[in-house]
């Protein structure tokens, strides 16, 4: 051995620690890395802060995606546009009506007049009286805070009264839509927004729209402060395209048999109601 | 050959084996991690003994190759059993070893020191 390595021929013991420290070195690194592979393989049972941390990069992944989507899908308008103007006359037909079923589905910007809703939780503050709890109090004074179920009330209440086109907090909504409180937050399209106030824009008749929303027994009537909905004519409104991804995973277009079968069955269904129950 | 320059040995064998395990793919299981983070701890203090030892000119060369092997096996082996008897031995043998690994390079941090003050120019000539 210390023929072999120099520090051998002064001092033997350094030989044996050398290649004792080559070990080490070797069970060190192996445990490190072993540990780094545990810590990213166990987000999940993690701190917190580590929790916190990948919930961050998550989010900013998301928001990233979404502005990609949007770019994608207005450039992918655009090339629908320019096929509606110059293609032949089949294929302008297919690219119009394609725009026109965009708009529906919210996939497309649109612009009009409308009308403003805003919730906010009421200002009335009251303080808790003695002897009563926590979680009494909470119950008591629930009806003075907006919730998601005040939300759905107020959009099915639009859509009643002709809205073509509606956000909430400048997300909009579509048929894949889902109205949900989280804590403080109202997740729309399962993006969090602010819970108060609630800003909900509507495109349609704004008179009648307003008169809907505002008619005796109608909505407002539901909130024990009439202070919490504000509805607001509004000239022109501009709403974003909505945002998410719009996988198709189960439904699919029903053949011509089938297709034919269920519609049927949706006439007949609706015939009997008018006739039975006028 | 001097402490300083003979030091030098020892590091760079552990930056070697360091790089050699870290830079291969090889992983073990969880379950046996923090035992090998207690083994690698144990190595370290037998170096720490080791190198301490011989400045001092006690070195045996068989208690370090026999203390390495047993303290490491050993040190694995309480953690183990501790978690068996739900007792949490990996405190006892970090506070002991890493107890140790200080004391050890306070030590031999205060030979270094003494021998540079007693002969500084065997110092400059052995560079």
């Amino acid at each position: 051995m210390s023929v072999i390595l120099a520090p051998g021929r002064h001092r033997p013991w350094l030989t044996q620690i050398t290649l004792l420290s080559i070990i080490m070195g070797g069970l060190l690194a192996l445990s490190l890395k072993t540990q780094d592979r545990i810590r990213r393989d166990l987000v999940g049972h993690s701190s917190t802060a580590a929790m916190a941390e990948a919930y961050t990069k998550a989010s900013n992944e998301t928001q990233q995606l979404r502005k990609q989507v949007a770019q994608l899908r207005a450039q992918n308008q655009k090339y629908v546009a320019d096929i509606a103007d110059e293609g032949n006359r089949s294929t302008k037909a297919i690219a119009e009506e394609l725009q026109k079923v965009n708009v529906l589905a919210g996939l497309t910007p649109v612009t009009g007049p409308g009308v403003i809703v805003t919730l906010r939780d009421s200002k009335k503050t009251t303080t808790k009286p003695v002897g009563i709890t926590d979680a009494a109090w909470q119950e008591a004074t629930a009806e003075y805070l907006i919730h998601d179920a005040n939300i759905r009330d107020v959009i099915n209440e639009l859509k009643n009264a002709g809205a073509e086109a509606i956000s909430i907090n400048d997300q909009r909504v579509v048929g894949s839509t889902a109205i949900r409180c989280v804590g403080n937050n109202v997740h729309v399209n399962a993006v969090p927004t602010a819970g108060s106030p609630v800003i909900i824009k509507a495109i349609g008749d704004p008179d009648l729209i307003q008169s809907g929303l505002l008619m005796r027994g109608g909505i407002k009537e539901h909130f024990v402060d009439p202070e919490m909905i504000a509805v607001d004519k509004a000239e022109t409104l501009t709403l974003p395209a909505f945002s998410g991804a719009t996988p198709l995973r189960f439904a699919k277009p029903a053949g011509d048999v089938k297709g034919e079968q269920a519609q049927r069955q949706s006439e007949e269904a609706s015939k009997a109601m008018t006739g039975g129950a006028p | 050959m001097t402490i300083r320059t003979g030091v030098l040995f020892p590091i760079v064998g552990g930056i070697i084996g360091f790089l050699g395990v870290y830079l291969s793919q090889y992983t073990i299981p969880e379950s046996l991690a923090s035992y090998l983070s207690l083994a690698a701890l144990a190595g370290l203090d037998s170096i720490c003994g080791g190198i301490r030892s011989g400045v001092e000119g006690k070195f045996q060369d068989n208690i370090l190759l026999t203390g390495f092997a047993i303290n490491t096996v050993l040190a694995a082996a309480l953690a183990y059993l501790g978690d068996r008897i739900g007792v949490n031995l990996h405190l006892a043998a970090v506070v002991l070893l890493g107890g140790r690994v200080f004391t050890n390079l306070s030590l031999i941090r205060r030979y270094w020191l003494s021998q540079r003050q007693a002969h500084p120019l065997k110092q400059e000539t052995a560079l």
